[in-house]
């Protein structure tokens, strides 16, 4: 029996998970929002995630109802994402496995939602697809490496909703994404924009340009402007999930994968899914989706790939537990994971 | 060239080994400008030691290094000795 403590803190999102082989004890979050026409700042995120860590830490483990002594090791999100609300979070957690005298691991952010998502759908060996407000990838394993066959170019898919969200001066909370999606079901009019696509690559901020610059010089009444706004999110929406689907869908092709999984913050969204879900059909493939608990950055999720990395022998000096801002997906040894067509091969 | 000079009491060396290696892993990237951080124990006292062509770099350094220590000194008044 191994239990495992997460700690994720790498955007404006604190959470702190226990997992014991596989199962989810406890999984508490909390998100700092920004008002209405704001983005959050890495300072005020930093902050947050300071002034919550410790009670968020302890409704963790109260839930999980485990003693400090059955406890084997400590996670935490070693990168990516913002310097400052990493730092706050890695610090918790560093003095935490200290007083406690536990081992210690960084974990990869991506990695973290890949290993969540393969827990909570029971996914065997799907095609991923990671967007969030920070990342926009394509995955796929293979060798000891969840490769990279498709991502942004430029800004995440979620960073271009949000900022969207603040051009047109709607809600943070519960999140932006979340309350586009709202506006977007009323919308009745398709608005054509930019749809860019580079090989498997994809490109999202001359879109948000576009956007932008349609949602600032258009007049009318104001019965007409919400509806314009409507049309806006409802076509914007459609264009970006279509491009993600199309990449989504090439993979699928080349990997021969049964499945696709839809990871990351941005997967909450029941249209993508729905759109994923009538790709899949056609290929013969299942959709493995989840709910906002999962999909949204959690300390579970780092706990469980955590997990995967101590059960295979991984360890960390303590020295060596830094942040890192840049941590591509595929940098990770994933040697939690065998290569099974090589193995039946006799490769290896 | 500017420095600073601090000396945080802990309760005990354990504790002022702990706060040490809950920050030293992260050093602040500088682009351009020259600044030094040092950090040691002596005892139950951690000791930092700043330096650097700006004044303004050095305060957001030390800023940012007394609010981790605060972060630190309340997760071992809450965290440590649990069961």
């Amino acid at each position: 029996m191994v239990i495992i403590v997460g700690f994720e803190g790498s955007a404006n999102k604190f959470g702190v998970g226990v997992i014991k082989d596989g199962e989810i004890l406890s999984n508490p979050r909390d998100t700092y929002i920004s008002p209405p026409g704001t983005g959050f700042r890495p300072p005020d995120a930093a902050r947050h995630h300071r002034n919550v860590a410790l009670r968020i830490l302890k409704e963790a483990l109260t839930e999980a109802k485990v003693k400090v002594s059955e406890i084997d090791a400590i996670c935490y999100t070693k990168g990516p994402g913002m310097g400052a609300p990493l730092v706050s979070t890695a610090v918790v957690a560093r003095a935490i496995a200290q007083l406690w005298k536990k081992p210690l691991l960084g974990v990869n952010h991506c990695v973290g939602h890949i290993e969540m998502g393969r827990l909570v759908t029971k996914a065997d060996n799907p095609t991923i697809l990671y967007v969030s407000g920070g990342n926009t990838q394509v995955v796929a394993y293979s060798k000891q490496c969840y490769r990279i066959f498709g991502e942004t170019l430029d800004i995440a898919i979620g960073s271009c909703l949000d900022r969207f969200a603040r051009v047109i001066k709607i809600s943070n909370d519960p999140s932006p994404g979340y309350n586009i999606e709202q506006f977007a079901k009323k919308g009745k009019k398709f608005i054509m924009l930019p749809y860019v696509i580079k090989g498997m690559d994809m490109s999202f901020s001359g879109i948000l340009s576009h956007v932008t610059k349609l949602a600032k010089t258009k007049m009318g009444s104001e019965e007409e402007m919400a509806q314009f706004k409507n049309d806006l999110c409802y076509s914007l929406q459609e264009t970006l999930f279509a491009m993600l689907v199309e990449v989504t869908e090439r993979a699928l092709a080349h990997t021969g994968s049964t499945e696709v999984l839809i990871v990351g913050g941005v997967g909450c969204n029941i249209r993508l899914q729905k759109m994923m879900e009538a790709m899949c059909e056609e290929r013969g493939a299942r959709l493995c989706a989840m709910d906002d608990r999962y999909c949204i950055d959690n300390g579970a999720m780092i706990a469980q790939a955590g997990l995967c990395a101590f059960n295979a022998g991984v360890r960390d000096k303590l020295s060596d537990c830094s942040i890192t801002q840049r941590f591509r997906t595929d940098e990770v040894d994933v040697i939690w994971r065998i290569d099974y067509k090589r193995i039946k091969a006799g490769v290896i | 060239m500017y420095s600073m000079n601090v000396e945080i009491p802990f309760e005990t060396e354990r504790h002022a080994k702990i706060a040490l290696n809950s920050v030293i892993q992260d050093e602040e990237p500088r682009a351009g400008t020259h600044i030094e951080r040092k950090i040691s124990v002596e005892r139950n006292l951690l000791k930092v030691s700043w330096e650097a062509e700006e004044a303004r770099i050095l305060r957001t350094s030390a800023q940012s290094l007394l609010q981790l220590l605060v972060l630190v000194t309340q997760t071992i008044e809450q965290f440590d000795g649990l069961e």
